[in-house]
């Protein structure tokens, strides 16, 4: 005899599990998290890099690098001053999963300040996946055009923050950050803005502002 | 890519509830997918088919529930369902945004 059982439980609750027992621990440890994400090449290890170069005199930060596969962009941040620095190949998988987080952080040293998640370059499937940050940064690139937010606003709505980068390239790609900025604002009005350009330094201060504030809260 | 993580996470789900209840096999599984969850219905039935394999729900089929998001226009104080997250009434052009549509859970499963 065959019978129904009752479930209704969200189908990433194992992940959930696992990434709140992370904020607790981080939260514990009075440890800054951001998980950054995008599609590829919008300029996440860029940005990292440049950030790493500004803060790591002062800052002890660490990254995970969420890549499916190589780990260029590990040496490329650990190059930055990076205090440590971990290698998560994701063997394939287009997204990091927060036990994948728990597992590279039980090497992390004592006395972090700050850690930067990247995660791998991808505007879908990330979203869902909570790694128990503090916060959720969303990085675009202009040269991705206006019509991102509309696209995959899962993405844009699941953040609390939106860099827009590559704001150097508005002049040749002919378009307004301000239109981009009205397009990400119409998908989730909460969203907190930074202009960017990673390559020539453009904005960077609001951004390093918001994360030496993030280090002194401690969250 | 996206949709064979979800199936993964979905049979370690049914594998712990088929142990709790003390079932041989899983027959049917019921699922609520959202129209604004970015999970495509088909490739996740695809997915969920190769990662059942070998386990208690092998032989179990996948009914998959798309439920729609909804806007509701205080204009002209009508519901409407939608595929998008931001939308302009039908009737008025009224923006309004959209509730629902995120859903992605598992509902039931029948066992024996
Ligand atoms: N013009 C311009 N180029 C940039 C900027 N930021 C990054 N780039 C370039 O964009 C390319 C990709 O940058 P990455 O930092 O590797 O991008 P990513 O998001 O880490 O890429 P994945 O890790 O592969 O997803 C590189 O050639 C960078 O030099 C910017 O602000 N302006
Ligand atoms: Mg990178
Ligand atoms: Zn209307």
């Amino acid at each position: 005899m065959s019978r129904t059982i009752k479930i209704e439980k969200s189908i990433l609750e194992k992940n959930d599990v696992v990434a709140v027992r992370l904020r607790k621990m981080f939260s514990g440890r009075k440890l800054a998290v951001i998980n950054i994400m995008s599609s590829p090449g919008a300029g996440k290890t860029t940005l990292l890099v440049e950030t790493l170069k500004r803060l790591a005199p002062r800052i002890y930060i660490g990254v995970i690098e969420g890549d499916i596969a190589t780990d260029h962009d590990a040496k490329k941040v650990e190059q930055a001053g990076a205090a440590w620095v971990v290698q998560i190949n994701t063997g394939g998988r287009c997204h990091l999963e927060a036990s994948m987080v728990e597992k590279a952080f039980n090497g992390a040293p004592d006395g972090l300040d700050l850690l930067i998640i990247e995660n791998v370059g991808n505007l879908v499937c990330p979203s869902g996946f909570d790694l128990g940050e503090g916060h959720r940064v969303m990085l675009g690139a202009l040269t991705e055009g206006l019509d991102k937010p509309k696209k995959y606003p899962g993405m844009f709505r699941a953040c609390g923050y939106l860099v827009i980068n590559k704001t150097d390239l508005a002049s040749v790609l002919n378009i307004d950050v301000s239109d981009y900025e009205k397009e990400a604002l119409a998908v989730n009005p909460d969203l907190k803005i930074f202009k960017t350009s990673a390559t020539s330094g453009d904005g960077m201060d609001e951004w390093l502002g918001w994360l030496e504030s993030l280090v002194i809260k401690g969250e | 890519m996206h949709e064979l993580s979800i199936a993964e996470s979905l049979m370690s789900l049914i594998v712990e509830n088929a142990r709790k209840s003390g079932a041989r096999s899983v027959i049917k599984v019921s699922i609520v997918v959202g129209n604004l969850s970015g999970i495509v219905g088909d490739s996740l039935k695809f997915c969920f088919d190769e990662a059942k394999r070998s386990t208690v729900a092998k032989d179990a089929e996948l009914v998959v529930d798309e439920v729609s998001a909804t806007a509701y226009c205080v204009k002209c104080e009508t519901q409407f369902a939608v595929d998008q997250y931001v939308f302009n009434c039908p009737d008025c052009g009224e923006v309004v945004i959209p509730s629902g549509g995120q859903e992605l859970y598992l509902k039931d499963m029948e066992v024996e």
